[in-house]
């Protein structure tokens, strides 16, 4: 098989993460609740896994590094533990519902919402941001870089407008943390970032959580058992304990910390050069095509390694299907959980193909899913491949 | 080129329907397997099970046995 939904999971990890998490689950108790070595051990490694993800999200102190299931929990967190009734929020349409559904979860409670939209080509209207801003104007929430199409957010333009109007930025890091420069106290934005740990940080499903700059309240919204100070009846206030109500998934934190130093050895620049490069030569052999329509911008480079097409009217789902059963190839298909942009790009009845790598894809995998993409396109439409630029040069 | 034909689609309205019609199936012997949604059907799962259009009955007949929740049944040209 050739993976290329490392947007949704990535499949190949460093090996030093499954040993870990073996190593986690044979020799680990409860972190936080006792004394003993193997609860030693399990808290020292959840500190272990804080410190790797504070250094890597440029957070100084690592209580603010608070684990949750998955990035959307992380994100459910944020945002419920922020936004109260009368509250106005502005997102964009290239949110995934891990934002979009708490915010309508949200709306019915009273919380006010606006959109700054795309338009056919994905691209957002810059000039919304400042048109959309209310008097109780409270948040931006925001992704890092759409799941969609790989297009980068310019987060610096939004912090800028998130600070001239003294506005909360939570930012949604699902395609960006472990790729993408994250420095929440050098750059002091954004005041919430929610990492997911099974993505480009190489950790195990189960695992996300939330980097939080100093000084940033959020409400928790699980309550319970934290270990300490159990004769309050409140929730402690302190983070990370604050949000981490329960038994920590200290086997998925080992994994994640394992990931998240791979991370930091490689560096996210190398690892982003390595997957857009791939992206890049898939990009450039197929946009050629005429049978091909791809959506985002590519006028940059290197850029989050997520590229979504669609081979001329076909239903995505049936092209995905033939590339999967014909060539080995894995990829999503579908609506991606973002209606919202595939509204504005045209394609809510199509869906799209979504094609993306990691630094463990190679230059002949890619060249496979060209010469695939390319054969099907030519079986699909009638046209024959020859009649393709570039036909020759995979 | 890719001939399209007509296949019998079943959609679930939860992905463990779905992933239960594919072990009965599997039990049973029964045609088919699971490809992505297509899009002109809205269901609340990704997957659907697809299978020849004869094998409507001994599907049905199998779904209700072994109370499958189905959330539609279509005959789709792709």
């Amino acid at each position: 098989m050739i993976y290329l939904d490392n947007a949704a999971t990535t499949l190949a990890k460093p090996d030093s993460v499954a040993r870990a998490m073996t190593a986690a689950l044979t020799g680990q108790g409860s972190s936080g609740r006792s004394a003993h070595p193997a609860a030693l051990a399990a808290s020292r490694s959840v500190f272990r896994t804080r410190v790797t993800l504070a250094a890597l999200l440029g957070v100084s102190d690592p209580a603010r590094i608070c684990f949750s299931a998955n990035i959307t929990e992380a994100l459910n967190l944020a945002l419920n533990g922020s936004l109260q009734p009368g509250a106005h929020v502005i997102s964009t349409d290239w949110e995934h519902n891990s934002v979009l559904r708490p915010l309508y979860r949200l709306r019915e409670q009273g919380v006010a919402l606006d959109f700054v939209p795309a338009d056919l080509r994905g691209r957002l209207d810059a000039s919304a941001w400042e048109r959309l801003l209310r008097p109780e104007t409270r948040a931006v929430v925001c992704t890092q870089a759409s799941n969609v199409t790989g297009d980068q957010m310019d987060l610096a333009a939004v912090a800028a407008f998130c600070h001239r109007h003294g506005l909360r930025l939570i930012v949604d890091g699902a395609q960006g943390a472990g790729l993408l420069p994250v420095d929440l106290e050098g750059q002091g934005w954004p005041d919430i970032y929610c990492f997911t740990g099974h993505k480009a940080l190489y950790g195990p499903q189960g695992t996300g959580g939330l980097a939080i700059q100093k000084g940033v309240d959020i409400k928790p919204w699980n309550v319970g058992g934290s270990g300490v100070d159990s004769f309050n009846e409140q929730q402690p206030q302190d983070y990370p304990v604050r949000l981490e109500a329960g038994t920590l998934n200290g086997p998925g934190l080992a994994g994640l910390a394992a990931g998240a130093r791979y991370v930091t050895e490689q560096t996210p620049a190398r690892l982003l050069g390595q997957a857009s490069a791939l992206a890049q030569l898939f990009y450039r052999q197929l946009s050629p095509v005429p049978a091909l329509r791809f959506y985002g911008d590519f006028s940059c480079w290197p850029r989050v390694p997520v590229l979504a097409m669609n081979i001329a009217g076909f239903d995505s789902g049936l092209v995905a299907d033939l590339l999967a059963d014909r060539y080995g190839i894995a990829i999503r298909s579908g609506i991606h959980c973002a209606p919202r942009l595939h509204r504005a790009l045209g394609t809510a009845s199509q869906g799209a193909l979504r094609f993306s790598w990691s630094s463990f894809n190679t230059e002949e995998e890619t060249r496979q899913a060209v010469r695939a993409v390319r054969e099907l396109a030519a079986d699909l439409t009638g046209q024959p491949a020859g009649g393709f630029p570039g036909s020759g040069g995979v | 080129m890719y001939q399209p034909t007509v296949h019998l689609i079943i959609a679930f309205g939860q992905t463990t329907a779905a992933l239960k019609m594919e072990t009965c199936c599997q039990h049973e012997g029964l045609p088919g397997r699971l490809i992505p949604l297509p899009q002109q059907i809205r269901a609340g799962c990704g997957l659907v099970w697809a299978a020849a259009p004869e094998a409507e009955n001994s599907l049905t007949e199998m779904m209700e046995r072994q109370q499958i929740a189905v959330q539609g049944i279509y005959t789709l040209y792709f």
